[in-house]
C-alpha cells in the first residue's frame, strides 16, 4: 500500500509546480461561480424562495448548493480518460506495466495525489472567498460528517466510472468522445449544476435509477438538511452498493481489454 | 531463471481503410479487418543465465514477443513460461522478478529527479534500504550515476538517460533482464558502457537476459547465442559460431594490381561469387568452403603483378545482412 501513498505524494508534488496554472484555474472557479449565483438570484425570490416537488428551497440554499457542488467537483475531476488516451496513443502503457503495481491503483493513486493540491489551492481559496462573498448556510455537525463521508464514498464512485470510460481507450485507442458523453452525462444526471429537485417527475426518475446523484445531489442535500434518518442511510448503502459494483466491473473489463491491448510505437 | 516459450502465435486484428472519401463513408458502415501474425508459431527454450540475442529485421515481431514475455500483451495462442509463471495472467507477479528496458522509452518519472525515481522504485519493488544503497554502490561503480543522480529526467540527455534507465531496470536485482534495442541512438562510449554494464551483471547475478538489437557490437560481445526471427518465425536458433559457419562462408579477397585491373569476367569463370572493382583495388567474394584466396591470387599473378592484398572474414554484420537477404529470397522462390 505505501507505493500508492508514494506515487499520490509524487503527482502531488509534481502539479504544485505550475503556479500560473494554479491561479488561473482559480479566477476561471470563481467567474463560474459568480455567474451560478447571478442565474439563482434571478430565478429565485430573496423572500419566498421557490417551491419544488422537495418543499421550499431559499435563495441561500441554492447558494450554497453552488458553493458545494463546486467544491466537490474540486474533489472529485480527474483527467484518467485523456491519460489512458496518451498512455495507449503513444505505447507509454508498455512501461507502467512492466511495473508490479496496478493500473487502475496507479492511475487513482495519481489522481488522488492531484486532488490533494487542487483541494489545497483551489478548493479552500474559491470557498473561503465565495462564502464571504454570498454566504454560506452552516451545517450540524452530524451532518457536516455525513456529507464528508458521502462525499469521500462518491469521489470513490466517480473515479471508478471515470476508470471504466477510460479504458475504452484499449478499444478505440481515441476514447476523448467517451470522456465528453461522459461529463455531459455526469452533469445532467448528478444535479452538479441543476439540483435534482427541479427535474421533471421522468427525468428525476432516471437519475434515482444511476450513481451520478449520489456523488453530488445526495451529499448537499444532506448538508442542507433536506433529508432525514433513514434516508440518509439508504442513500449510504446505495452508494457502497454501487462502489462493489464498479468494482466488480471495472475487474471484468480489466481483463478483457488487456487481451485487447495493442502497444503503438513499436 | 528459465524461459519455456511452446508455439506463440500473436495476431493483430487492423481495420483496412478504403481510399478516397467513399472509402472513408463506407468504412464507417462496414468495416474490413485484415489479420496480421506478429509472431507466428515460436517454440524456444532459454537457460538460467543465458544471454540470448533476438534479432531479425524491423517488423519481424521481436518487440511483440519481448511484450508477451514480460506480461504486457497476451497471446493468442501457445504457452509462455518465465520461472514457472504465466506472464499475462499473473503480471505482477512475474514483473517482480523480470527487470525491463525499452530504449525507445522511459520507464522513470518525467518530472522529478533520478534519485525520486529510484525511491518509488523501492517502494514498488520492497526493497530494503540496505540492498538498496549497496545496489547503487555497485551501479555507481559499474557505469557511475553521481552526476545525475539529483537531476529531474526530463533535462538529462539520451546517454544519462539510459544508464540511469537500466540502473532502473536492475535495481530490484531482477532475475530475468529484458532489453528491447538498449542501445539504440548512443554513442560509441556509452554504448560500451552499457554492454559491459549487462556483462558484468549477467557474470555477477547470473541473471538471464534477451536483448533485441540491431547493433551487431551488441551481439558479439553479449551474446552466447541468438536467435533469428523473421516475418514472426524462428530462422535460426543456436550460438554465434553455428551462424557464422552458416552464413559466414563467404570471405572477401581485396587485390591490387601494378597495370590497372584484372578482368572480372576471368575471376568470375574461376568462381568468384562476386567482383566489385572500386579505383585501383578489386573486391572478389567467394565461398570459402568452395575456393581459396591462393588459388585467385596465383591466377592473377600469371597475367599481373600483385603490389598488394588482403583477406578479409565476414564481421557479424555481413553474416546478418547475407542470412536477412537469404531469408527475402527464400520467401521469393517459395512464392514461385
Amino acid at each position: 500500500m505505501r507505493i500508492y501513498a508514494e506515487l499520490a505524494k509524487t503527482a502531488f508534488q509534481s502539479h504544485i509546480t505550475f503556479r500560473v496554472n494554479t491561479l488561473i484555474q482559480l479566477f476561471g472557479r470563481l467567474i463560474a461561480v459568480l455567474i451560478q449565483v447571478s442565474i439563482w438570484s434571478a430565478l429565485i425570490s430573496a423572500d419566498r424562495g421557490m417551491t419544488t416537488l422537495e418543499g421550499v428551497v431559499t435563495l441561500q440554499e441554492m447558494i450554497t448548493y453552488t458553493l458545494l457542488s463546486t467544491a466537490i467537483t474540486l474533489i472529485v475531476t480527474n483527467n484518467m480518460i485523456g491519460q489512458v488516451e496518451q498512455k495507449i496513443h503513444k505505447g507509454e502503457i508498455a512501461t507502467d506495466l512492466i511495473k508490479p503495481i496496478s493500473f487502475s491503483g496507479l492511475l487513482i493513486s495519481e489522481s488522488v495525489g492531484i486532488s490533494f493540491q487542487r483541494i489545497i489551492f483551489e478548493l479552500v481559496p474559491v470557498v473561503l472567498i465565495s462564502s464571504l462573498l454570498f454566504g454560506i448556510q452552516s451545517a450540524s455537525v452530524v451532518h457536516l460528517l455525513l456529507f464528508l463521508v458521502m462525499v469521500i464514498n462518491g469521489t470513490a464512485i466517480y473515479f471508478l466510472i471515470s476508470y471504466l470510460f477510460a479504458l475504452t481507450a484499449f478499444w478505440y485507442i481515441v476514447s476523448w468522445h467517451f470522456g465528453a458523453l461522459f461529463y455531459m452525462i455526469m452533469m445532467v444526471f448528478s444535479g452538479s449544476l441543476v439540483p435534482v429537485w427541479f427535474f421533471p417527475n421522468a427525468l428525476s426518475t432516471v437519475a434515482e435509477w444511476l450513481p451520478f446523484r449520489l456523488i453530488f445531489y445526495s451529499p448537499i442535500s444532506v448538508y442542507l438538511g433536506k433529508v432525514n434518518g433513514m434516508e440518509i442511510i439508504w442513500m449510504i448503502v446505495q452508494q457502497l452498493i454501487w462502489i462493489a459494483i464498479l468494482l466488480l466491473v471495472q475487474k471484468w473489463i480489466w481483463s478483457r481489454a488487456t487481451t485487447k491491448l495493442v502497444v503503438q510505437g513499436g | 531463471m528459465g524461459i519455456q516459450v511452446e508455439n506463440l502465435v500473436k495476431t493483430f486484428r487492423r481495420p483496412r481503410h478504403r481510399e478516397g472519401i467513399l472509402g472513408a463513408l463506407s468504412d464507417l458502415v462496414y468495416r474490413e479487418y485484415d489479420e496480421k501474425k506478429a509472431v507466428d508459431n515460436i517454440s524456444f527454450k532459454i537457460e538460467p543465465g543465458e544471454v540470448v540475442g533476438y534479432l531479425g529485421p524491423n517488423g519481424a515481431g521481436k518487440s511483440t514477443t519481448i511484450k508477451m514475455l514480460a506480461g504486457i500483451l497476451t497471446p493468442t495462442s501457445g504457452s509462455i513460461r518465465v520461472g514457472g509463471l504465466i506472464p499475462h495472467t499473473q503480471r505482477i507477479e512475474n514483473t517482480k522478478r523480470i527487470g525491463v528496458l525499452f530504449g525507445q522509452r522511459s520507464q522513470l518519472w518525467w518530472e522529478i529527479p533520478v534519485s525520486e525515481s529510484f525511491q518509488l522504485l523501492k517502494y514498488m519493488y520492497k526493497i530494503s534500504e540496505a540492498d538498496f544503497r549497496k545496489r547503487l554502490g555497485v551501479f555507481e561503480e559499474l557505469i557511475s550515476l553521481s552526476d545525475i543522480y539529483h537531476l529531474p529526467v526530463r533535462i538529462l540527455s539520451l546517454g544519462q538517460r539510459m544508464r540511469a534507465e537500466m540502473c532502473a531496470a536492475l535495481l530490484h536485482q531482477p532475475d530475468v533482464l529484458y532489453l528491447d534495442e538498449p542501445t539504440i541512438g548512443l554513442d560509441a562510449v556509452v554504448k560500451e558502457n552499457i554492454r559491459n554494464f549487462i556483462k558484468q551483471t549477467n557474470q555477477e547475478t547470473g541473471t538471464t537476459v534477451v536483448l533485441t538489437t540491431h547493433d551487431m557490437p551488441d551481439i558479439e560481445k553479449l551474446c552466447s547465442r541468438v536467435i533469428v526471427i523473421d516475418r514472426g518465425r524462428v530462422m535460426f536458433d543456436g550460438n554465434l559460431e553455428m551462424l557464422k559457419h552458416r552464413f559466414g562462408s563467404q570471405n572477401k579477397l581485396i587485390v591490387e594490381v601494378e597495370d590497372g585491373l584484372p578482368d572480372p569476367q576471368r575471376l568470375l569463370l574461376n568462381g568468384a561469387d562476386e567482383v566489385i572493382q572500386e579505383g585501383r583495388s578489386s573486391i572478389i567474394t567467394y565461398d570459402r568452403n568452395r575456393r581459396n584466396s591462393a588459388g585467385f591470387l596465383s591466377d592473377l599473378a600469371q597475367l599481373h603483378k600483385i603490389i598488394d592484398f588482403s583477406v578479409n572474414e565476414p564481421d557479424i554484420e555481413e553474416i546478418i545482412r547475407r542470412m536477412y537477404k537469404s531469408l527475402n529470397q527464400s520467401d521469393v522462390e517459395s512464392r514461385n
